[in-house]
């Protein structure tokens, strides 16, 4: 690059700078060495962070996946001919069906109207 | 024609009578640090050696002129080489080697900077190169570390411009690619740093010190 005048040439001297070298402190075979640790440190540091998110994530989904199919069973997902029911179970819903509308229409009625039937009842039984 | 095509793709800067002299330069160097970056991504330490040498004082002259400290312009000269074993081999051949080495020096510098301004400890730290290595006049020292002085005042990418211009005699385009600029904003940075710079150096001689 040419120089317009002392100044210039001056500055372009002082900023080239070739009279400095680098002392190197480190060889080739070091820096190797240290981008290999990097890599390993990057990817341990990697590990650390996402391995016990990736571990809470597995237990929510099988947690999730867990509940669902309890979910699914309980609100009679599965079909009517794997339900089974043992005789005490099938009972108790027979005598829950009969007495539901009995129960309905006694709760249904007024107060009166029970009344009178309860007046009914005793004046019956005597 | 094909030795053409890759001189005007890098930009180099000759003249039409020594345009085939400088174009085989270009072309073997190109050649030359492509397959060193193709050897130190398969872990080759020599070719990494071999990279090292040619290019070590450049960056470490680059750092030093912006950083006016020795231990963190070899620091930075390390790491500039850590970080291209690291990317030899995804590097891909776009530009200039030149140009990608000094855009991950660069981009080391900023850093530093940044660093540094978050400490505040610039003025605390700064190192003084021996004596020695600038000779025995005391009064020559003094004028370098005026201007070593002067040069850190100036804004990075205007000091970087002009390091890039003088140090390594790259054309304006090379420059902006480099700085992520145009051409007429690095001539522009150039010519304001070379302004300070200049009017320092007036006054020294003003002053008689040069």
């Amino acid at each position: 690059m040419k120089t317009e005048n002392k100044e210039d040439e001056l500055l372009d001297d002082f900023l080239r700078a070739e009279n400095l070298r680098n002392q190197r402190t480190v060889s080739a075979n070091e820096i190797i060495a240290l981008g290999k640790g990097s890599v390993r440190d990057k990817w341990s540091r990697r590990l650390q962070l996402f391995g016990p998110l990736a571990i809470a994530a597995c237990v929510t989904l099988v947690f999730i996946f867990d509940f669902k199919e309890d979910a699914v069973q309980r609100s009679g997902g599965e079909s009517l001919e794997e339900t089974t029911l043992d005789l005490s179970e099938a009972g108790l819903l027979e005598d829950m069906m009969l007495l539901s509308p009995e129960i309905n229409e006694f709760f249904a009625i007024s107060e009166d109207s029970a009344l009178e039937m309860l007046v009914m009842l005793e004046h019956k039984m005597k | 024609m094909q030795c053409a095509n890759l001189t005007l793709s890098y930009e180099a800067k000759a003249d039409v009578q020594s345009f085939p002299i400088v174009c085989i330069d270009v072309k073997n160097s190109v050649a030359e640090e492509l397959l060193w970056l193709e050897q130190i991504s398969k872990g080759e330490s020599q070719a990494l050696e071999r990279l090292m040498e040619k290019w070590e004082d450049s960056l470490y002259r680059f750092f030093y002129r912006s950083l006016s400290h020795h231990a963190d312009s070899q620091d930075l000269t390390q790491k500039t080489f850590l970080r291209v074993y690291k990317a030899a081999a995804s590097y891909v051949p776009k530009a200039k080697f030149s140009t990608w080495l000094f855009t991950i020096a660069r981009n080391l510098l900023i850093d530093e900077i940044k660093k540094r301004n978050r400490f505040k400890t610039s003025e605390v730290m700064e190192e003084t190169h021996p004596v020695e290595d600038f000779g025995d006049e005391a009064r020559i020292r003094d004028w370098r570390e005026i201007l070593e002085h002067s040069i850190r005042g100036i804004p990075e990418n205007q000091r970087t411009a002009l390091l890039l211009r003088v140090q390594q005699e790259w054309s304006y385009a090379e420059i902006a690619k480099v700085m992520k600029a145009n051409e007429q904003m690095v001539k522009t940075w150039i010519h304001r740093a070379r302004q300070v710079l200049k009017s320092k150096i007036n006054d020294l001689i003003a002053r008689g010190e040069l």
